[in-house]
């Protein structure tokens, strides 16, 4: 059931993605699908976080025009970097959140960059970075909220399974 | 991790050929956000349609006094315009030449989101093949070319904008009939390429469809040049930037041309 939900909710980030996108200019729509690979380094084990990312990268590919390869291996190469970074913010998890949005965000069009010159797309580099950096403010925003949400789910499951392991 | 890479490897093989056992369920995926995101559309432009209906009635009167006098000089000119189509007509017979657009037929479309990441330049519309649209079909709006389909579904599909940095399209100078390709990029500005350094370009010039691609008719508004530059002395081509004429960030309505009429 909880994979369920979770799958349901990355449908549900990435139909709403390019719902807003398509309502909204660039400096307010936020990047969910990015921030939503920076609450996952933060809050699921490694193989989770993975199998999540190429699922990620499926429905983004199926709703874009980059292939599954493009988000592949700019989610993965984000989701590593952030792994690093988390390190340096363990202890304090939740005030880093505009950093690492933020970080995650500059990061994003030099990911892309080294993507589009090892595969067939040709992305301006000028493209990826000025609609990245108009996207920072709404993406610190979407990533706090993110944030929130998620850490909500944890404390509730964490508590189900300590409430389970006390009964059993 | 074995499972993890099969099912990785599964996802880009289809992704890549258009084959293998993600091919349907994307489909499907792509099919029921379309179904989602069709009623958010419904919904807003219904909101949006009665603000512009009710709400703002109240510039009506002012709006209505102004549009009368417009319909009388748009009277005049289309007066003119007819005994200039009439005379138009009349050569094209004595050259023997098809008359454009007389055979096209086309499906109007509403857009209902826009790609997921603001890197690539793609909307989705609620028109598939089941409305006889196909890949490669080519989308306009009131005031211009807006791009052409690359993906289909039953009931949507997705249409790569002429702004997106992996569209080309064929474009023709209507004051000078000087060819090259128009290419986006990535904002809302295109680039007029293969234009020689020493063509007759000028500023404010509006670029056409060429006719030839096999995508779009003849003499379909593309955009205005708003800049031509000579990057440098012995330089082979011009560069020349281009304004779309089609509002490609807030599209409403598309027209998808299907074809010739049966």
């Amino acid at each position: 059931m909880r994979y369920v939900l979770w799958l349901f909710f990355i449908v549900l980030c990435t139909v709403l993605q390019s719902t807003i996108n398509n309502y909204l200019p660039i400096y307010l729509s936020p990047d969910i699908l990015l921030m939503l690979v920076t609450c996952i380094a933060f809050f699921f084990n490694y193989y989770t976080a993975l199998i999540s990312i190429i699922i990620i990268s499926y429905f983004a590919s199926v709703f874009s025009a980059g292939s599954i390869w493009f988000y592949l291996f700019s989610y993965t190469l984000v989701f590593y970097i952030l792994v690093f970074v988390k390190r340096i913010f363990d202890r304090s998890r939740f005030i880093a959140t505009a950093t690492i949005a933020t970080i995650s965000t500059i990061l994003y069009p030099f990911v892309v960059l080294l993507l589009s010159i090892l595969s067939k797309h040709t992305i301006l580099f000028e493209t990826a970075i000025f609609t990245a950096l108009k996207q920072i403010p709404a993406n610190i925003i979407c990533a706090y909220l993110l944030f929130k949400y998620l850490t909500l789910i944890n404390l509730r499951l964490t508590h189900k399974n300590s409430l389970l392991q006390f009964r059993g | 991790m074995v499972l993890i890479l099969v099912i990785s490897f599964q996802l880009a093989y289809s992704d890549l050929f258009s084959k293998g056992p993600f091919v349907y369920p994307s489909k499907v995926i792509y099919q029921s956000g379309t179904l989602l995101m069709s009623g958010i559309a419904e919904i807003s432009y219904g909101i949006k349609k009665l603000w512009q209906n009710y709400i703002a009635l109240v510039n009506v009167k002012k709006e209505n006094i102004e549009l009368k006098k417009q319909v009388g000089i748009l009277n005049l000119e289309l007066e003119q315009l007819k005994d200039i189509e009439i005379k138009y007509h009349n050569i094209l017979n004595i050259l023997n030449l098809p008359l454009p657009y007389n055979n096209l037929s086309y499906v109007t479309a509403i857009v209902i989101g826009k790609d997921i990441s603001s890197i690539f330049r793609t909307v989705s519309v609620n028109k598939g093949t089941a409305d006889g649209i196909k890949k490669g079909d080519g989308v306009i709006s009131m005031s211009g070319v807006v791009g052409r389909v690359v993906k289909v579904s039953p009931h949507a599909s997705q249409v790569l904008l002429l702004t997106d940095t992996n569209s080309f399209i064929e474009g023709v100078d209507k004051q000078t009939r000087i060819r090259g390709i128009i290419n986006g990029t990535g904002f809302n500005r295109l680039n007029f390429l293969y234009v020689l350094s020493d063509a007759p370009i000028n500023n404010g010039d509006t670029i056409v469809t060429g006719g030839q691609d096999g995508i779009f008719p003849e003499g379909i508004n593309i955009g205005k040049v708003v800049s031509i530059s000579n990057k440098s002395p012995g330089w082979l081509f011009k560069d020349v930037v281009v304004q779309p004429d089609a509002n490609i960030d807030r599209l409403y309505y598309v027209m998808i041309l299907t074809g010739e009429k049966q």
